[in-house]
């Protein structure tokens, strides 16, 4: 658990040198003419000073285990989860709203709680039924049409 | 224009039929994301954020009013009847309430929590009523100083009330003006952050953001784990509670509105704040603290009271300051400004349909909050016993949709898609969203105001201690940044127990 915590603090560190860094290039300015960098910088500086003493305060105290977060996850279904959701993003404008959410929506229903097929069939089309109709028809969101023309 | 007059202009566009029904959606909406556990009215309102471009301001905040004071109502349900809170200011509901239906008494339980939140929701509105205009009056004598300064108030409140570490929420504040200033900068035309992403140009959106932290996360952190949900099973039965009931909650009722009604002004303050403090109030006056946890109904009266009353309170520096009290307020600051409608002193002169139009639907709603919590109660029952693994995937379509429909880009869903990793990581490791949302909000006119105070003093900072109300404000939070630093007083901070707003 202290390690995770540590690169946690590591990260807010990096971030915040990068975050000055980037400033000084858009020009901070002054306190008489303030530029562009001017918050971004002073802020990330607090940041740094904040995670400093955060690092601080994670070295001091106690070890724990890692397992006290990471423990009990069920890292597969999260990554398949998050894998699938990206993919959509990739594939949506190629395969449009209707197919593209259809077949996530037969992966996050199978992967939730591995229903039987007939049932998550039955639940997508419902569900893509139901959003085309309020999103698309009634409120006119038009949302997009795949290489398929729907 | 006297308030009177004011309140009936209020009324007579609160009544059309077409804010009615929005006013009623939002209600419906609110108790219903109020009942199901996972979608806080946070989450629910940037959701239906982008669905409501297509109506006007009016009715639009009329809606998203309903569905946060109407969460309030909906959260008591799952709280009494499942012991798990429909959304975080019902938590503390859960003590007494649950003990309640386990004893038989749910509908009285129930009942009361509804009337309670209709006597203090009622009460706050009329207390909104009241200090409105003067409100407004003083916000005009603000400058840049003061809203600065009280912009950091609140965030700095916000933080110290986080249930976990003081410094990881100040850099969850940090990080949220950092995010805010990815973009064009206003005031010279530069690019900031965007590194050549076009859709970067007009900075991150705030639906995005809030889908991915709040949305998109839960669902992340909901597919580890599996919520078992034991639903009380007798049937719920004898819902108006009877005359020892309203005597024993007489006095926790008034005490919870007065408390949440002020605490929801606080920046930093908020509904899950005022029902965790008329709790602990209500046990420290009561003859029987003892007794506490093991079905009081003063233990149920007092908190869903302060919640309500303390969702019309925040309403109040929105609408009149413009700077939002609290993460959900900072939803509907970005709401209004996405409207057009810019909240502050100017909005009772410049859109009086808009500030009077909304105090008028909130009588409205509250009294239809009444409605769909009691008679309606066998169906919201009925709702939680929807399988979460069938709720789950349509939540997640929901919030792709929502993303995407703001501007139809795709980009947006891939910000909320990493906004969600993101989200998921920092419960993990228990940096708080709240602070981050706030400073995100607020971010672009602190800076704002930051840089016409130091035009106007000519780069002294002098300007903020010079003017009562910003050194007043200033040295308040300099005080609670520092007073963790005492060992003393470490322990008695009072946020380690506050979950998350929204």
């Amino acid at each position: 658990m202290k390690r995770t915590y540590v690169i946690a603090n590591i990260f807010w560190l990096v971030l915040s040198i990068a975050v000055c860094l980037e400033s000084r290039r858009l020009n901070v300015g002054g306190v008489h003419a303030p530029g562009p960098g001017f918050l971004p910088f002073y802020t990330a500086i607090l940041l740094g000073i904040l995670a400093l003493i955060s690092l601080i305060q994670t070295l001091k105290g106690p070890t724990g285990t890692a397992s006290e977060i990471w423990g009990g996850i069920h890292f597969g279904k999260l990554f398949i989860l998050l894998g699938t959701l990206f993919l959509y993003v990739l594939l949506f404008n190629w395969l449009g709203f209707l197919l593209g959410t259809f077949l996530l929506l037969l992966v996050l229903f199978r992967i939730v709680e591995p229903y039987g097929w007939k049932t998550i069939l039955l639940s997508s089309v419902l569900t893509i039924a139901g959003t085309y109709f309020f999103f698309d028809i009634l409120l006119e969101s038009r949302l997009p049409k795949g290489f398929l023309g729907f | 224009m006297d308030t009177f007059s004011q309140l009936l202009l209020g009324f007579s566009v609160a009544l059309q039929p077409i804010n009615l029904f929005y006013c009623f959606l939002g209600c419906l909406i609110g108790t219903l994301v109020g009942v199901l556990p996972g979608l806080g009215p946070t989450a629910a309102m940037s959701l239906l954020l982008p669905a409501t471009l297509h109506i006007t301001p009016v009715a639009a905040i009329i809606m998203l009013a309903g569905i946060y004071y109407g969460a309030m109502y909906g959260g008591s349900t799952t709280s009494i009847l499942v012991n798990i809170p429909g959304e975080a200011a019902s938590a503390v509901t859960c003590l007494d309430g649950y003990q309640m239906a386990r004893q038989g008494k749910a509908g009285r339980a129930l009942g009361i929590s509804a009337f309670g939140s209709f006597i203090a929701g009622t009460i706050g509105i009329f207390g909104m009523t009241l200090m409105a205009v003067p409100l407004a009056n003083l916000a005009l004598r603000f400058g840049p100083p003061e809203y600065f300064a009280l912009m950091c108030l609140g965030m700095v409140v916000l933080t110290f009330l986080s249930s976990t570490s003081m410094v990881r929420a100040l850099m969850m504040a940090c990080f949220g003006i950092l995010i805010g200033t990815v973009g064009t900068d206003t005031v010279s035309g530069t690019a900031r952050f965007s590194f050549g992403i076009i859709e970067l140009m007009d900075g991150v959106g705030l639906v995005p953001v809030v889908m991915g932290l709040f949305g998109i996360s839960e669902m992340l952190l909901n597919i580890e784990t599996k919520i078992d949900r034991d639903i009380f099973k007798t049937r719920v039965k004898g819902l108006f509670p009877t005359v020892a009931d309203w005597i024993q909650s007489a006095g926790a009722i008034i005490r919870g509105t007065v408390i949440g009604f002020f605490l929801g002004i606080l920046p930093g303050g908020g509904a899950v704040l005022s029902s965790f403090v008329a709790y602990a109030v209500e046990k420290k006056v009561s003859k029987t603290p003892e007794k506490f946890g093991t079905g009081l109904i003063e233990g149920v009266a007092a908190p869903e009271s302060a919640n309500n009353s303390a969702a019309q309170g925040a309403f109040i520096p929105l609408l009149t300051l413009g700077i939002p009290s609290n993460v959900v307020m900072a939803m509907l600051l970005g709401a209004l400004i996405i409207h057009g409608v810019t909240p502050g002193p100017l909005l009772l002169t410049n859109h009086p349909q808009v500030f009077w139009g909304v105090v008028g639907s909130m009588y409205i709603g509250n009294v239809m909050l009444l409605v769909l919590n009691l008679p309606l109660i066998g169906i919201w029952v009925q709702l939680l016993k929807v399988p979460y693994a069938i709720l789950m995937p349509l939540i997640i379509v929901f919030c792709i949709i929502g993303s995407y429909t703001i501007a139809n880009s795709i980009m947006d869903v891939l910000f909320m898609l990493i906004f969600g990793v993101v989200g998921y990581l920092m419960k993990k490791l228990k940096y708080e969203a709240p602070p981050l949302i706030l400073a995100f909000v607020l971010g672009p006119m602190l800076e704002y105001s930051l840089k016409q105070s130091l035009m106007v003093s000519k780069g002294s900072f002098k300007i903020f201690f010079s003017r009562p109300i910003s050194a007043t404000c200033l040295i308040i939070a300099l005080v609670l940044v520092v007073l963790p630093i005492i060992p003393r007083l470490r322990k008695k901070r009072p946020g380690a127990v506050l979950p998350d707003e929204g």
